[in-house]
C-alpha cells in the first residue's frame, strides 16, 4: 500500500468520524469537535494530494481552511457560550424555532 | 458631406431627450426655443447633406452611413445603418425643414390670451415640444434608415409620437379617442409592415434596402406580390388611403400645429414614401400597378367629396391631405414617382401653410374651428396675414399656376393618358390604356372638386357678413411662418414643368443607379419632351370651374344660410377644452388624475365609439346661439339633401360601418365573456391553483423539522448522491 492510499484512508476514517459525530452528537460542543475533525480529514487530504504531485498549492489551501476554521471557532463558541448561557442546556434539539 | 444626416437625426433626439429629462427645470421659452434650435439645426444639417453633390460627387448616394452591428443571430444579423441618398435627403430637407417652421409656429400658437391681455403659456407647454421633438426624431429615423428594419423602428415612434400629439388635451374624451383610434388603424399598418419585411428578408436574407431590393431572388411570382400587398397595407394604413382612412379626419382633435405638421406635411407621407422607397418592388408587382392607383383615385375623389359639406375648417384641410395622398399613390402605383415625390414636397409646404392660416384665424377667434361662425374675416387686419396664407395656399392646392401645386398636380395628371393615347406615357407592365385613362379623369374630377371646397372653405371665412366674434391679432412669429411658407408654396413649383423642364429628375439619379437592376426601367419621370396643351388646359381648367363655381355660388345665391341648417361635426373648440382643464386645474385637492370632464357617462360613449355624435350640447351657455334651430318640416328635396350632407359629412359612413363589423362583435365578445366565462374561469383559478398551493404547502411543511442535525443529514446525503453520480459517470466513460 502506497502512502498516499494510507493517508486517504485515515482521511476518510477521520472524516466519517466527524460527520457521524455532528449528526449523531447532541452535544453543541462535541458536535463543533466533530466539525474541527471533518475540516482536518480534509487538510490530510489537501497535504497528501500535494505532496503526491509535488505542488505547494495543497497546502496553500490548508493554510486557508486554517484561517477560516479558527474564525469559525470563534464565532462558533461564541454562539454556543451564549446558548448555554441562555438555556444552562446543552442540546441542539432544543432549538426548533424553524419548525414547520 | 453625407456624414451630416448622422447630425439631421441625432439633433432632434437630443432635443426630446434634455426636454424630457431637464423640462422641470427649464423655463417654458427655453424649452421652446430648446426644441426649435434642435430642429432648425437638423435642418442646416441636412441642407449639409443635400450639398454633398456639389462638395464631392463620389459619395452621393450612400448607403450605411455609421453603421454597426444592432443584433446577432447566427450568421444573420440586423445592422444600423443611415442613408443619404436623394430620396432620403428630400424627404429630410422637407422634414426639418416644414418641422422647424411649425415648431416657431407652436411657440405662439400654444400660447393664450388672457383676460389680463397678457399671453399665457398653455398647460404642458414643454411636454408638447418634447412630443413635437420626439415625432421628428422619429419621422427621420424612418426616412434616413437604410434597412427595414430600422425603417420599422422610425415608423413604430411616429405612431407613437402621432398618439401622443392627437391626445395632448388629455382631458378632452374626444381627443383620447381620436388618438386611441389613429393608434389602432397604424397598428394595423405596423403589422402590414413587419409581415411584408418579413417576406422580404426571409426571400433574399437581407434587410438593408439596397441589398435586398436589387436581390434577384426576390424576382417575380407570387412572394413578391405578398410582399408588394402586406407593404401596401403600411403605407395605406400611415397614409390614410381606403380602406383604413378613418382616423385622419379624427386626429384633427389635436392642436393645429400637430395637424400642420403630423397630419398633412410629414406623417401621412410616409406611406407614399415607403413605396417610392421599394419601387423595385412595387414597380414590378403586377397586383400593386393595379391597386395602388386604384386605391389612390378611389381615396382621392372619396375624401374629396367629404370635404364638400365639413362645416369643421380643419376637417375640410384634413379631407383635402387625404384626397392629396390620394394623388400620390395614383402616381406612384404607375411608376411616376417623380411626380409623386414632387407633389409630396409641394404638398407639404402649401398644406403646411393652410394648416397655419387655419390654425391662426382658430387662433386669434379664441379655438372656434365651425367655418358657418367665421365670414368676412378678409377685411379684419387681425387676420390678413392669415388671409393671404390662406389664399395662397387655397390657389396652390386647386392647381392654379403659377402655385406649386399646379406644377405637382399636373406632372401626376400628365402620367395618366386621358385619351386612351398610348405614346409616351407610362404603361410598366402593359395596362389597357382605357384604365388608366378612367384613373387620369377622376384625378380630374377630383381637381374640380378640390378647387370647389378650398374656395367654399374660403368664401365662408373670409367673405360674407362679417363674423360676430372678435378676432384679436397673433404674434409675429405665427406670420412670419406664414410669410416663408407662402413664398415657398409660390417657387416650389418650379422643380419641374410637365413638358418643359424637370429639375428632379437629375437629383434623383443616383437613386436610380443603385436600385436599378439591369436595363428594366421601373422609374417614370416626369416627361419633358412633350407639352401636353390639352391636357394642361383641362387641369386648370377643372380647378378655375371649381373656383367660378363655388365664388359665385356663395356670393350669388342663398347657398350660406342653407350651409347654416345642416348637420354639424364640430367637437368642443379647444377653448372650451382650456376652460374645462383650467377649471378641474383649480378645484383644490382633486386629484390630478380624475379630470373631471371624464364622466362616465362620457366614457361609455366614448368607448362606445359615438364621440362624434353631432347631439353633443353646446357647451357655455352664457353665450348666444349662433345656429338657427333646425326648422321641423317634412320636405322630401330637403330630406335628401341633408340624407346626402349627412353621408358625405360622416365620410359615407365608414366609421359606422368599422363600428359594425369590429367594435361591435368585439364589444359582444367581451362582453359575453365578462358574463358567463371569466366567473367561472376566475372561481377556476381561485379554488383550483389556491388549493393547490393551500394543499402542497402543508405537505411539504412536515420536512422542516426546524431540528440543525437534521439538515446536516440532508446535506450529506445530497453530497454523497452526487458523489455517486460522478462515480458512475467517470466509470462510464
Amino acid at each position: 500500500m502506497s502512502s498516499i492510499t494510507i493517508a486517504m484512508v485515515v482521511s476518510a476514517l477521520v472524516f466519517t468520524i466527524g460527520a457521524c459525530g455532528v449528526l449523531l452528537r447532541r452535544n453543541p460542543l462535541v458536535q463543533f469537535m466533530s466539525i474541527e475533525l471533518m475540516l482536518n480529514a480534509v487538510n490530510l487530504a489537501f497535504i497528501s494530494f500535494g505532496g503526491a504531485n509535488g505542488s505547494a498549492e495543497g497546502q496553500v489551501f490548508v493554510l486557508m481552511v486554517l484561517t477560516v476554521a479558527a474564525a469559525e471557532a470563534v464565532i462558533g463558541l461564541g454562539i454556543i457560550v451564549a446558548m448555554f448561557r441562555r438555556r444552562r442546556r446543552m442540546d441542539v434539539d432544543d432549538i426548533k424555532v424553524m419548525e414547520g | 458631406m453625407p456624414e451630416a444626416i448622422g447630425l439631421v437625426v441625432l439633433l432632434p433626439l437630443l432635443g426630446f431627450l434634455a426636454i424630457a429629462l431637464f423640462g422641470p427645470r427649464m423655463s417654458q421659452r427655453g424649452a421652446a426655443y430648446l426644441a426649435s434650435g434642435a430642429v432648425g439645426l437638423a435642418f442646416l444639417a441636412a441642407v449639409v447633406t443635400a450639398l454633398t453633390p456639389l462638395i464631392s460627387s463620389s459619395n452621393w448616394g450612400s448607403y450605411g452611413l455609421y453603421k454597426y452591428d444592432w443584433t446577432l443571430s447566427g450568421s444573420w444579423k440586423v445592422t444600423f445603418g443611415l442613408a443619404a441618398d436623394p430620396l432620403s435627403v428630400i424627404m429630410a430637407l422637407v422634414v426639418t425643414g416644414v418641422g422647424f417652421l411649425i415648431h416657431v409656429y407652436s411657440i405662439g400658437y400654444m400660447t393664450e390670451l388672457g383676460e389680463d391681455g397678457k399671453r399665457h403659456y398653455e398647460k404642458d407647454y414643454r411636454r408638447f415640444f418634447a412630443y413635437l421633438n420626439l415625432f421628428v426624431f422619429a419621422m427621420l429615423l424612418l426616412i434616413t434608415a437604410d434597412n427595414f428594419i430600422w425603417l420599422l423602428v422610425g415608423w413604430g415612434n411616429v405612431g407613437l409620437s402621432s398618439f401622443l400629439l392627437i391626445g395632448f388635451y388629455k382631458n378632452k374624451p374626444s381627443a383620447v379617442a381620436a388618438a386611441r383610434k389613429a393608434f389602432v388603424m397604424n397598428t394595423i399598418g405596423d403589422v402590414g409592415l413587419l409581415l411584408g419585411m418579413f417576406v422580404v428578408i426571409a426571400n433574399t436574407g437581407s434587410a438593408s434596402f439596397s441589398q435586398a431590393l436589387n436581390s434577384p431572388n426576390l424576382g417575380g411570382g407570387e412572394w413578391r406580390e405578398w410582399a408588394a400587398m402586406l407593404l401596401l397595407i403600411a403605407a395605406v394604413a400611415k397614409s390614410a388611403q381606403f380602406p383604413l382612412q378613418t382616423w385622419l379626419p379624427d386626429a384633427m382633435e389635436g392642436p393645429t400645429p400637430v395637424s400642420a405638421l403630423i397630419h398633412a406635411a410629414t406623417m401621412v407621407t410616409a406611406g407614399v414614401y415607403l413605396i417610392v422607397r421599394c419601387h423595385p418592388l412595387f414597380g414590378e408587382s403586377t397586383v400593386a400597378t393595379i391597386v395602388v392607383p386604384i386605391i389612390g383615385a378611389f381615396t382621392a375623389f372619396y375624401a374629396a367629396t367629404c370635404a364638400l359639406v365639413q362645416t369643421d375648417l380643419k376637417r375640410v384641410l384634413a379631407y383635402s391631405t387625404m384626397s392629396q395622398l390620394g394623388y400620390m399613390f395614383m402616381a406612384a402605383g404607375v411608376g411616376a414617382y417623380e411626380a409623386a415625390m414632387f407633389h409630396l414636397v409641394a404638398h407639404a409646404f402649401f398644406k403646411a401653410l393652410l394648416f397655419l392660416s387655419a390654425g391662426s384665424i382658430i387662433h386669434s377667434l379664441g379655438g372656434e374651428q365651425d367655418m358657418r361662425n367665421m365670414g368676412g374675416l378678409r377685411k379684419n387686419p387681425a387676420t390678413r396675414t392669415a388671409w393671404i396664407g390662406f389664399t395662397i395656399g387655397a390657389l396652390a392646392l386647386s392647381g392654379i399656376p403659377p402655385f406649386a401645386g399646379f406644377f405637382s398636380k399636373e406632372a401626376i395628371l400628365g402620367s395618366f393618358p386621358l385619351f386612351g393615347q398610348v405614346t409616351h406615357h407610362y404603361n410598366p407592365i402593359g395596362l389597357e390604356p382605357m384604365y388608366l385613362s378612367v384613373i387620369g379623369w377622376v384625378g380630374l374630377l377630383t381637381a374640380f372638386m378640390t378647387a370647389f371646397y378650398m374656395f367654399r372653405a374660403y368664401m365662408l371665412v373670409f367673405e360674407g357678413p362679417e363674423t360676430r366674434l372678435h378676432p384679436h391679432s397673433n404674434p409675429g412669429s405665427m406670420n412670419f411662418v406664414l410669410v416663408v411658407l407662402s413664398f415657398f408654396s409660390v417657387v416650389g413649383g418650379f422643380l419641374a414643368m410637365p413638358g418643359l423642364w424637370n429639375l428632379l429628375h437629375n437629383w434623383f439619379q443616383p437613386l436610380l443607379k443603385t436600385f436599378h437592376r439591369g436595363d428594366e426601367e421601373l422609374w417614370f419621370p416626369i416627361q419633358t419632351e412633350r407639352l401636353e396643351v390639352v391636357e394642361l388646359a383641362l387641369g386648370v381648367g377643372a380647378g378655375v370651374a371649381g373656383i367660378v363655381l363655388a365664388v359665385g355660388l356663395y356670393s350669388l345665391t342663398r347657398q350660406r344660410s342653407a350651409d347654416n341648417l345642416q348637420p354639424t361635426l364640430t367637437s368642443h373648440t379647444e377653448e372650451q377644452v382650456r376652460a374645462e382643464e383650467a377649471s378641474s386645474h383649480s378645484r383644490q385637492g382633486a386629484p390630478i388624475f380624475t379630470p373631471r370632464a371624464l364622466d362616465e357617462a362620457e366614457i361609455r360613449r366614448v368607448i362606445a365609439g359615438r364621440d362624434l355624435s353631432p347631439t353633443r350640447p353646446e357647451a357655455s351657455g352664457d353665450q348666444p346661439r349662433l345656429r338657427p334651430v333646425l326648422k321641423k318640416r317634412l320636405n322630401p328635396v330637403k330630406l335628401g339633401r341633408q340624407g346626402l350632407t349627412g353621408f358625405l359629412l360622416y365620410g359615407w359612413g365608414f366609421d359606422l360601418l368599422y363600428n359594425l363589423l369590429f367594435a361591435w362583435p368585439g364589444n359582444l365578445t367581451a362582453k359575453f365573456i365578462a358574463r358567463f366565462v371569466e366567473p367561472e374561469t376566475e372561481k377556476a383559478v381561485d379554488y383550483g391553483l389556491g388549493g393547490a398551493a393551500w394543499e402542497g404547502s402543508k405537505a411539504s411543511r412536515k420536512t422542516e423539522t426546524g431540528l440543525a442535525r437534521n439538515y446536516a443529514l440532508g446535506i450529506l446525503f445530497g453530497t454523497v448522491a452526487l458523489l455517486i453520480y460522478v462515480a458512475v459517470q467517470t466509470v462510464q466513460r
